[in-house]
């Protein structure tokens, strides 16, 4: 597990760009003798409020890539990035804003 | 008795649809699972949204390659110019699982998301923008994929 981020502020609008390590297996490998374990829900938090809600399936792929942007950040804000997968295992991650 | 028990049953089922419809689409994943387990692209969006009725225009934009050598990691970047629409989801329809990804959005996140998605074979990927009234748009395009990549 990890997340990788690059996190940039320009003229009011925060970048995010974040690389989340997970199989994101689907299950059906090899005749379907494998264990999904895929994230289920994924979400960004800026001050107390979500700008990014996303719920992924096994369809998204290994070590999922996601780029959004959202408006009202600062230099130097935390934002937290949260998820959850198929077998209840979840992960947390602060990141400061550049 | 017995009609204030029903009396109070009543109450209770008004106040939980009620809930339900303030929240409207939110998070698809928990009020409409079964969306996600659709073996077919029409299902997942009756399932989804209630409805298989789209109107196809250019409210939802989607970007993604022509050809895919990589079924395993197809970049894919979906985007709406409607500044209030309430969820985005990709359908890709030749995948065991069509429903792929969904977003709920919220105000002040600019709705352009960019993401790898994973793809079986040649498909059509269907991208719907639920807006605030409730109607969908749709995008379609179609990418070939040389090498399949729902095996992981």
């Amino acid at each position: 597990m990890g997340i990788k981020s690059i996190a940039k502020v320009k003229n009011d609008i925060a970048t995010v760009k974040l690389l989340v390590k997970h199989p994101m297996l689907s299950g059906t490998i090899s005749g379907g003798k494998g264990k999904p374990k895929y994230i289920t829900h994924l979400t960004v938090k800026h001050g107390g409020r979500v700008v990014y809600d996303m719920y992924p399936t096994s369809a998204i792929s290994k070590n999922p890539y996601i780029k959004f942007a959202f408006k009202g950040a600062k230099k130097g804000d935390i934002i937290t990035v949260q998820w959850k997968d198929n077998t209840g295992a979840t992960e947390k991650k602060d990141i400061k804003l550049k | 008795m017995k009609r204030r028990k029903f009396l109070g049953l009543g109450f209770t089922s008004v106040a939980a649809i009620a809930t339900l419809q303030t929240l409207g689409s939110a998070s698809i994943l928990s009020e409409h699972p079964k969306a996600f387990d659709a073996t077919t692209g029409d299902a997942a969006l009756k399932d989804a949204y209630g409805t298989t009725n789209v109107m196809k225009d250019d409210k939802a934009v989607l970007k993604l390659p022509d050809i895919a050598e990589n079924g395993a990691a197809v970049p894919i970047t979906v985007s709406t110019s409607l500044s209030n629409a309430k969820n985005m989801t990709i359908i890709i329809d030749e995948n065991p699982r069509p429903l792929a990804v969904s977003w709920d959005l919220s105000e002040g996140t600019i709705p352009k998301f960019s993401t790898r998605i994973k793809m079986r074979k040649t498909s059509n990927v269907r991208l719907i923008v639920e807006d605030a009234n409730g109607k969908l748009h749709e995008a379609v395009k179609q990418v070939k994929v040389t090498v399949g990549g729902c095996g992981g």
